[in-house]
């Protein structure tokens, strides 16, 4: 083998030796580094309470932030649920009603709304005790930094009378921390604190031009209507023959949206109905076969909270790609069964981009 | 031939890999290798089947400098030759050494932020940082190579045991009232209300795979937690889409800020995120423009003023980041490579590569090894040309001899 020859191979095998070396080097690497500085405080709790005694704190689910059973001396039974939703969740009204509808009471006027001042960590909010036939309900309604929060108490009358003073001492341990208030950040990496809800739509390209928007297949009968908040696409209405209308929505949410039954459950409340679990979902959803895959249909019949008349919900959720669709027509019970069909064949001709 | 044979046949087999599992793995496992292996399912065999892009370009560059080792024979008539090889070879040689030598990363960056490092694209760390010191962090950083096989992870940089418990490639956000067959909940921290599912991998060019990992940390008397960690904490644009779509459930929870843990005194952070690149200095954006012709949404120019801050060497200086003008500085350089949408920031794509002159001596070493083989062969054809134009010249040829008649013997003599 000549000089060229062994310097071939020398060159190969160190080019392979080196080669392999840093191939195996998937190595822990350990390092100092100056501290980042940030505002954000490390795992900042939204809100915190001193935990009355006899009050069992249950895990928060997706929509409550607190939640507590209240096991009465005298057999009453309670509990406290702490939920916040972003901006205003309704009017006083809107809540109220809704509050007497879970009571089974009737809807009140404006003239009758009746609240006590209350303050909870320096926040002015209001504390409304509806009392039904067997049931009672003690709310207190705060906003802080575009944020409503309710912290509610309930149950059957004797459990939340006696409850109830040790609800309000609960309500002056209330300090909400500071991830709920907008923090000075210098790194985003370091954390995002939430101001409501953003714009899913924002970048969009606007409707009419061409970009990554579905083509929909609008129905004769159906008037487009500017939608009444950003977090709704395209809105229309539809009136039937005696005036009575429907609206409909399309929106759509980044992911799962917060997944299929907390939406139901939603939609439910807003006709006065109560939860459902998984599994009377699951009996009462149906299946929608779409251009762009499986929709998940639901309807639901209740009273609107907002109108105090009878009203039907249908709803097609529709996942596509890194999206899931939200088509939802709502009103007058005749009108949504009478535009059924014409809602149907929309969402199943949708054309995704 | 047979590299190149094998080579198209490479390139085949890996274009049609791609449409599985993606352009990056597809790279990664084909061309970014030495040996393409096949792993039989339900094992960790890596059984080779074909040799991979780094092998065939190496046995290419082998082959070329064999070949000039064993004929080389200087001559001047084959100098441009020699140049044009030798511009070849170190092609090759630079761009194996930019493959593995090369470091390329990602400075995000909203007017008023201040970075030290930079973050890779696409791999990750499980970063476990004791944050204690007031002053200092030190970061115990594992490789997702380490996670994505599971089990206790031990080292002696730590007083606990890391014991991951589920690991995904790729996920995706997973509702509390979800219907996934399988989901990724923990017992403290985040991951109590905020679940993931597993994801097929991405397979598109820029889509990247947002991993998520059950960790329980525990210690010899027994287990102190178990966290949820995952990339869309971490990884832009991902933690944006979490806002949008979790925040409306969730507000007020802080949903990116690092988890922690006590344990002996001393706190901890546990995080999956980006591998991070640390600098010796920092960069601050002052400000970032980004320019549109008059009347049109058509970019002009994306630019970011920034701040350079250099302890050890004193430097303290602003500089303009724009389009085809970099920051080269200290064997990196800052391109700027893009913007965050609504023009909140920027994004500047930091490369440190040792060899990057070698492209460009490369390409000069062959331009001129062309131009003097060229300009020798018209000089040579020039000259010949010459040669053939003209008359040839006359030479002076020897007298004939003369025959002398003889004189007075009668004798003839040659004269």
């Amino acid at each position: 083998m000549n000089i060229s020859h062994k310097l071939s191979w020398f060159a190969v095998a160190l080019l392979f030796a080196t080669t392999l070396t840093l191939e195996a080097g998937d190595q822990i690497q350990v390092y100092t580094v100056p501290k980042e500085h940030t505002d954000i405080p490390v795992n900042a709790a939204p809100i915190s309470w001193t935990l009355p005694e006899g009050w069992k704190q249950k895990e928060p689910d997706g929509v409550r932030i607190g939640s507590f059973a209240i096991h009465g001396e005298n057999g009453g039974d309670a509990e406290v649920a702490i939920t916040s939703f972003p901006g205003a969740v309704g009017t006083e009204l809107d809540n109220v009603n809704r509050w007497r509808r879970e009571l089974s009471l009737e809807p009140v006027g404006p003239d009758s709304l009746v609240s006590e001042p209350v303050t909870v960590d320096s926040s002015q909010g209001k504390l409304f005790d509806i009392e039904g036939a067997s049931a009672r309900t003690v709310v207190a309604m705060i906003s802080r930094n575009g944020s409503s929060w309710f912290i509610k108490l309930r149950g059957d009358t004797p459990g939340v009378a006696a409850a109830k003073p040790v609800f309000l001492d609960f309500l002056k341990s209330i300090r909400f921390g500071s991830g709920a208030s907008a923090p000075a950040v210098s790194d985003p990496h370091a954390g995002l604190a939430l101001q409501g809800a953003s714009n899913p739509h924002e970048g969009l390209t606007p409707p009419g031009s061409s970009g990554d928007m579905p083509k929909w297949n609008v129905p004769a009968q159906w008037s487009e209507t500017e939608p009444s908040s950003s977090m709704i696409l395209k809105s229309f209405s539809v009136s039937s023959d005696s005036g009575a209308k429907a609206n409909v929505t399309v929106s759509f949410l980044m992911g799962e949206g917060g997944g299929l039954l907390m939406n139901v459950n939603r939609w439910r409340g807003q006709l006065g109905q109560p939860p459902i679990d998984e599994n009377q979902l699951a009996s009462e959803a149906s299946i929608l076969p779409t251009v762009a895959g499986k929709a998940t249909v639901a309807e639901i019949t209740g009273t609107d909270a907002r109108t105090g008349q009878p009203a039907r919900i249908l709803v097609a959720i529709v996942p596509n790609g890194d999206k899931t669709w939200f088509y939802k027509l709502m009103g007058d019970s005749k009108t949504v069964e009478a535009q059924k069909n014409s809602f149907v064949e929309f969402v199943k001709t949708v054309q995704y981009p | 031939m047979v590299c190149l044979a094998l080579a198209l046949i490479l390139v085949f087999v890996g274009t049609l890999a791609e449409v599985q599992v993606g352009l990056y793995a597809a790279q990664s496992d084909y061309f970014r290798t030495f040996l393409v292996c096949w792993t039989p399912p339900g094992t960790h065999w890596k059984i080779p089947f074909l040799p991979g892009g780094w092998l065939i370009g190496l046995v290419l560059l082998v082959n070329l400098l064999a070949a000039h080792i064993k004929r080389f024979k200087f001559s001047r008539k084959k100098i441009g030759i020699i140049l044009i090889h030798a511009g070849l070879i170190l092609l090759l040689g630079g761009q194996f050494l930019t493959e593995l030598f090369q470091i390329e990363g990602q400075m995000l960056l909203e007017p008023g932020d201040v970075k030290n490092y930079s973050e890779n694209g696409r791999k990750n760390e499980l970063a476990v940082i004791d944050t204690t010191d007031p002053d200092k962090d030190k970061v115990v950083a594992i490789p997702e190579s380490l996670i994505a096989k599971g089990g206790d992870i031990r080292t002696p940089e730590l007083p606990f045991t890391l014991r991951v418990e589920k690991y995904y490639p790729n996920s995706d956000l997973a509702g509390p009232m979800s219907d996934e067959p399988e989901k990724m909940t923990a017992a403290d921290g985040i991951g109590k209300r905020l679940f993931f599912s597993p994801k097929p991998p991405t397979r598109g060019m820029d889509a990247v795979d947002l991993p998520s990992a059950l960790v329980q940390v525990v210690s010899d008397k027994g287990p102190i937690g178990e966290w949820a960690v995952s990339g869309w904490f971490t990884r832009y644009p991902a933690f944006d889409q979490l806002k949008d779509t979790v925040g409306g459930i969730m507000p007020g929870v802080n949903l990116t800020a690092p988890q922690s843990f006590t344990f002996n005194g001393r706190t901890y952070q546990i995080v999956l995120r980006p591998i991070r690149y640390y600098l010796p200095y920092s960069i601050k954006l002052l400000a970032f423009h980004h320019d549109v012709y008059l009347g049109t949404d058509v970019p002009k120019n994306f630019s970011s003023k920034v701040h350079l801050n250099n302890p050890i060497t004193g430097e303290n200086r602003d500089i303009l980041i724009y389009m085809n003008s970099p920051l080269r500085y200290r064997g990196e350089t800052f391109y700027q490579s893009g913007f965050e949408p609504g023009d909140k920031g920027t994004i500047l794509q930091v490369v440190r590569n040792p060899v990057s002159l070698g492209p460009y001596i490369a390409c000069s070493l062959v331009a001129l090894g062309l131009v003097v083989q060229f300009l020798m062969h018209l000089f040579g054809f020039a000259r010949k040309r010459a040669q053939q134009t003209m008359p040839p010249p006359v030479r002076n040829k020897p007298a004939a001899p003369v025959l002398v008649p003889a004189l007075a013997n009668g004798k003839g003599r040659r004269v």
